[in-house]
């Protein structure tokens, strides 16, 4: 792996976990709006 | 709610400012003298640690305020400081760690630098296990702010780790010694994570609000 794919794999890594938490938190939030979060 | 508008207005700003920082610093900014293009993980790195700085600081202060105040909102509030603020600590010991490879030779030692970071994630990870394991919303919140101010104990910490104990990672860099365009890459990348921060914590502080909502209504007495 040469330096350019460093630096790719720190802005996938990042925008990845950055991304999946984002998505993840809107799902909850859409859930918790629905009231389905205590059944 | 007004905190949650203004959340949304942090995301609205955050994206063409993403955009924007992802431009100046994969492209305008010139490679690093030494190393390369490599040295272009500072636009991500760096920006992540002010993002966490800024999560646990509201996770920190309001954590504080719900010991004098004790309202639920505070508590909600901390808690989304310190899920945000995990999630960008971890982004940013893994672009450290994909940074000190081609840089150090090793993906992980123990610096000091390296070391408090990787014990901040911990003791604010035990945080939020902490609150999963108790089920009174008061001694829940209660419990959360005495973590959550101890924790905090740690950031100055990191932040001095650098010049208390000068091994391996490098101090503080001073605009003066950066090239100017790398100064305004990395400025746009800070303010853009500050601002991600921001969102997020909205978003998980609304989450938190709908959920202790819930949870309150369930425990009150039924008529």
């Amino acid at each position: 792996m040469d330096n350019l794919g460093f630096t790719v794999a720190a802005y996938v890594a990042t925008f990845t976990l950055i991304g999946a938490y984002t998505w993840s938190l809107a799902r909850r939030v859409r859930r918790a709006r629905r009231g389905r979060s205590w059944p | 709610m007004a905190i949650e508008r203004l959340g949304k207005l942090a995301g609205l700003v955050a994206l063409p400012a993403l955009a924007g920082g992802l431009y100046l610093g994969l492209v305008w900014a010139p490679p690093d003298a030494m190393m390369g293009d490599v040295q272009r993980i500072m636009y991500v790195h760096f920006p992540s640690w002010i993002a966490t700085g800024l999560a646990y600081l509201t996770a920190f202060v309001c954590s504080l305020l719900y010991l004098v105040r004790r309202t639920p909102r505070l508590d909600y509030l901390a808690h989304a400081g310190v899920e945000v603020g995990v999630l960008f600590n971890a982004t940013g010991l893994i672009t450290g760690s994909i940074w000190g490879r081609p840089t150090w030779g090793v993906w992980w030692t123990w610096d000091p630098r390296l070391t408090t970071t990787a014990i901040m994630l911990v003791m604010f990870a035990g945080y939020l296990i902490v609150r999963a394991f108790i089920e009174d919303p008061d001694a829940r919140a209660r419990v959360a702010a005495l973590v959550g101010i101890v924790g905090f104990v740690n950031v100055p910490i990191v932040y001095m780790s650098v010049r208390w104990w000068r091994t391996l990672h490098q101090v503080q860099s001073s605009p003066s010694t950066v090239h100017p365009d790398m100064v305004v890459a990395l400025r746009v990348m800070m303010v853009t994570f500050a601002l991600l921060a921001c969102y997020l914590m909205t978003r998980r502080y609304e989450l938190a609000r709908l959920e202790g909502e819930a949870e309150r209504a369930e425990a009150a007495p039924h008529g």
